[in-house]
């Protein structure tokens, strides 16, 4: 593979200061990848922690939750395919009107509601991401919002790094800020997709549609591609 | 240059490389599904098969 050419034409266009948020994202993420890597041997295994991977469990178990931003992910794996071992999914605490809830500790706060979606992030065996996408809303129920709104989530989602899991959130942190652009694609495929059917209701619990748009990256060569559009402008 | 992609490369090295899932919940219960921990109503056991599959309207659609 090589870089995706939508974000090399995207980071070409931005604004110095958009370059180098983009350049200091990067930097974090491999930073903290690689700090997971060498403490836990690597991001599936500061989840996993040694213990056999079972379809569909959570890793970790009760999910990374930050309820103060309102952000959620876990790692599990399910699907068949060459391209993961298994995937990250991303959480929003919103209502149904889009604003974002709080979790309170000891509180049975999702009672009525889900975390909304956002992505799902592919990662290989090394724990390497190798694809983002999008899935239909019965896959992880939750409010469900069209790709702009879910996009101002994406830009808010963020987890403290505290804990055992800090260098994961680190890193997916910085991560997600570096893919934004190509996330914002992805979300507004996804609901493209969705509009060739002709009654959302329906289509957001059709079992035939899962996966709603994806796309394979090649995070070294991005890496590359922001590294090289930082150096042209001398940043 | 490119010195982000060469460290992703050192780091991927010594990776460890995770085996593949084992087989989890052959019902797949509504429980089974993708949300969020807190959104999900557990099955009650850690391993599937002993889940009452109360909800299997998914069953057909995810194998």
């Amino acid at each position: 593979m090589s870089a995706d050419a939508v974000l090399v034409r995207h980071w070409r266009q931005a604004t110095d200061d958009a370059v180098a948020l983009a350049v200091q994202a990067a930097r974090a993420s491999v930073a903290a990848f690689s700090t997971a890597t060498q403490t836990s041997g690597s991001l599936i295994q500061s989840w996993v922690q040694g213990r056999e991977v079972v379809e569909y469990d959570h890793y970790p178990p009760d999910d990374v939750v930050d309820r103060r931003r309102g952000s959620q992910f876990y790692y599990h794996a399910h699907r068949d395919g060459d391209l993961e071992h298994g995937h990250l999914h991303l959480f929003w605490h919103a209502t149904g009107g889009g604003r974002r809830r709080y979790l309170r500790e000891g509180r049975a706060s999702w009672t009525r509601t889900a975390p909304s979606h956002l992505l799902a992030i592919s990662l290989d065996a090394r724990g390497l991401p190798v694809g983002l996408f999008t899935v239909n809303r019965w896959v992880t129920d939750g409010h469900w919002f069209d790709a702009k709104t879910t996009m101002s989530f994406v830009e808010r989602f963020a987890l403290s790094p505290e804990g055992e899991h800090a260098s994961s959130i680190r890193w997916i942190n910085g991560f997600v800020r570096f893919y934004q652009a190509r996330i914002e694609l992805l979300l507004e495929a996804r609901d493209k997709r969705l509009e060739l059917r002709s009654a959302l209701a329906t289509a957001l619990d059709d079992r035939r549609l899962e996966v709603l748009s994806l796309r394979r990256i090649d995070w070294a060569a991005d890496l590359d591609a922001i590294e090289v559009e930082a150096a042209r402008r001398g940043l | 240059m490119n010195s982000m992609s060469t460290t992703l490369a050192r780091t991927l090295a010594s990776a460890v490389v995770t085996a593949a899932a084992l087989s989890g919940c052959a019902m797949m219960c509504g429980a089974r599904k993708c949300g969020g921990c807190t959104a999900v109503q557990k099955c009650g056991a850690s391993k599937c098969g002993a889940c009452k599959a109360k909800k299997c309207g998914a069953c057909g659609a995810k194998k």
